[in-house]
């Protein structure tokens, strides 16, 4: 899979979790370019990205992922 | 993954979303509450919030029921807080939140001008995990002292407070003793108006999924999302206790539900329950649950489509954990099951909001929905050894404490019980076939289709005019003959494909006349209106061939009277009746019209 076809994966589920169907993601999409993307929409994210890659996302990630491209890095 | 749960919802969100999209706001709450009906599950749950809190920007959709609901505890609350929207709303009213500081419960119940108590909250639910007590001393007689003062300040002005008991950490630790004792004696000496949750008993049900150390670490939640889901389904279960509107009765359908196959086509010693099938194992399981159930004062219905004959044969000789005289509500016909709901509510004088309707076909969950909106249709797994599992998670029948009243109302309902007739459906079940957006395909028997085309004549018991089982060879035999044709017929809906489920066969009689020699529909799609479809093609068959009359047959078994009134029903006139109980009609096709159905026929070949 490339990274573009990850990203288009990870848009998917940004968009169910922050409700925002016309969301378009770029791996520079950061917390601070969507005040609805908090703590417990982070948790949400790493679920939903875990249950589709089949991968498990280390502590540090679930406490400081603040940007796309971080998440993007750790899919296989 | 494949989860057909998910994708149930994941479905439903989408066509919540369409409406939404198209302004249609009380069709988009409908299609997410139907998305609910999945067994709840946190990263849905918390989608579903979003898009609720989103939709109704902050308000209540008018006409809800809103409750002001305060959380408070000791870890973090913000996880358990969209579950709680959620799954609200799946119950149908609208939670207007408080959330304390982090922290700062214990400060927020003891203080009297708190921003919680300025709150007035009407429910106050408490949340702390086993790590709240790591700071104190572990002392249970002390811990349980300090909580119970704190729980009767809460007793006062926090609405209804529902107080947990302490959850347990891992391993064979002091801690674990020690928490194990104060729990007992919160239990025991708590103020008579807090509701006690017992979080032990939510842990074992859930098991090493409870706790989550990533994310305790990382955020500081506690208990893992299943576990948040865990404990808010338990909340509202209190809550629906407490208000009354706990479910009263489990209306069960009967084939691949209460036993494991179809009794009208399997016959009573084959469908499976017990035994050492792992199919019979689960359905075992199933009416063990049932059995419970009963115990606990719930009431037991079935709602089936089968011939009542063989169901009391089945109960009568088969060993099995339910008998009869078990079920309070019994509707076996071929009704429509909308209208048999409506019927059993009526006679057991509950409302629709009391039935909790347990079927593993998907179109009739589909119209129960569509039909009666206030009756729980939990959807089920394709396996039925998850059933339990899944009506066990949305405790739809859990009281505050079990009483004799509960436990005798199964048989004061048994002594009342009396046959009503059933009254017709009024939500039109027109409609729902309609929804079902059914399409046919059809074409002559030919070697491609004669395995299934045999199967079916050597199979189909119920829906089956003549009963003749045709052997491959006697088929091919008879299609080489002039004048006759054999057509089959294939049924999807957009739940899914059912196969090759119809046929009909016609043969020359005297001049002028056919007559049709089998005419077969699978169980599967019965009540779906696919016979007018078929009587549609017949007829145009046999106008083709140059035909005046055309002749049928009814040829009585054990189990097809479901077809006894098929043939006037279509304008058949009745002959006399032959010396073996055979009922031959007749049509005259001059003035024969096409039978209504909606089924779109997209490839006749």
């Amino acid at each position: 899979m490339t990274r573009a076809e990850k990203l288009e994966r990870l848009q998917e589920i940004f968009r169910d979790v922050l409700d925002q169907p016309a969301l378009r993601l770029s791996e520079e999409f950061s917390t601070s370019d969507c005040p609805e993307w908090d703590s417990v929409a982070t948790v949400q994210i790493v679920l939903a990205t875990e249950a589709d890659f089949g991968i498990r996302v280390p502590m540090d990630t679930v406490a400081h992922l603040r940007r796309v491209g971080e998440l993007l890095d750790l899919l296989p | 993954m494949s989860d057909p749960g998910k994708n149930y919802f994941a479905e439903a969100l989408a066509r919540a979303r369409a409406k939404r999209a198209d302004g249609d706001l009380p069709a988009a709450w409908r299609e997410l509450r139907t998305g609910l009906e999945a067994p709840a599950e946190y990263s849905s749950a918390t989608i579903a919030a979003k898009f609720l809190e989103n939709t109704a920007a902050g308000a209540s959709p008018s006409g809800w029921a809103v409750h002001r609901v305060a959380l408070i505890g000791a870890d973090t609350l913000a996880f358990l807080r969209p579950v709680i929207r959620t799954l609200a709303f799946r119950d149908g009213w609208w939670p207007v939140f408080y959330e304390a500081p982090f922290g700062a419960w214990r400060q927020e119940i003891l203080e009297p001008s708190s921003a919680l108590r300025n709150f007035l909250p009407e429910i106050t639910l408490v949340v702390r995990g086993w790590r709240a007590a790591t700071m104190k001393k572990v002392d249970a007689a002390h811990l349980a002292g300090e909580e119970l003062s704190l729980a009767r300040r809460a007793s006062e002005g926090l609405g209804l407070v529902i107080w947990p008991g302490y959850d347990l950490p891992e391993g064979d630790s002091g801690l674990r003793a020690a928490l194990m004792e104060v729990n007992q004696r919160l239990r025991s000496a708590l103020p008579a108006n807090l509701l006690w949750l017992d979080l032990v008993a939510l842990q074992d049900e859930i098991g090493a999924a409870w706790q989550d150390e990533r994310l305790w670490e990382a955020v500081r939640q506690h208990p893992s999302p299943a576990g948040c889901v865990a404990v808010v389904e338990a909340w509202l279960a209190l809550l629906r206790a407490r208000w009354g509107k706990a479910r009263k009765v489990l209306v069960t359908d009967l084939d691949n539900v209460l036993w494991g196959g179809v009794v009208g086509e399997d016959g009573v010693e084959g469908v499976q329950v017990g035994g050492d099938s792992p199919a019979g194992r689960a359905h075992w399981a199933y009416q063990q649950y049932l059995t419970e159930l009963r115990q606990r004062g719930v009431l037991l219905a079935v709602c089936s489509k089968n011939n009542e004959a063989d169901v009391r044969e089945v109960f009568a000789r088969r060993n099995l954990p339910l008998k009869r005289e078990d079920f309070t509500g019994w509707m076996v016909n071929w009704e429509d099951k909308a209208a048999n709901l409506r019927a059993l509510a009526g006679k057991l004088k509950l409302g629709l909001d009391s039935l909790v309707f347990v079927d593993d076909n998907p179109a009739e969950r589909a119209r129960i929905r569509q039909a009666l909106p206030e009756v729980a249709v939990p959807e089920l797994p394709l396996d039925p050894a998850g059933y339990v599992a899944v009506l066990r998670q949305r405790r739809f029948f859990d009281t505050l404490a079990v009483s004799e009243e509960d436990r005798n109302r199964a048989a004061a309902y048994q002594a009342e019980e009396r046959r009503e007739e059933l009254r017709a459906g009024t939500a039109s079940l027109d409609d729902f076939l309609r929804s079902l957006e059914m399409t046919a395909e059809s074409g002559e028997v030919s070697d491609a289709t004669l395995d299934r085309v045999e199967q079916l004549l050597a199979r189909t018991n119920q829906w089956n005019l003549t009963t003749r089982r045709h052997s491959r060879a006697e088929i091919t035999t008879l299609l080489a003959q002039p004048g006759v044709v054999a057509r089959w017929f294939r049924l999807r809906d957009r739940f899914g494909e059912h196969g090759l489920v119809g046929l009909w066969i016609i043969a020359p009689g005297e001049a002028g006349e056919w007559e049709i020699d089998s005419w077969i529909m699978s169980c599967r799609v019965i009540a779906r209106g696919l016979e007018g479809l078929m009587f549609n093609s017949l007829i145009k068959s046999v106008r083709q061939l140059g035909a005046k009359r055309l002749k049928g047959v009814y040829r009585p078994t054990a189990k097809n009277g479901l077809v006894a009134k098929l043939l006037p029903g279509l304008g058949f006139s009745p002959l006399k009746t032959l010396s073996d109980g055979s009922q031959p009609f007749v049509l005259e096709l001059a003035g024969v019209s096409e039978s209504p159905h909606f089924i779109r026929l997209v490839d006749a070949h």
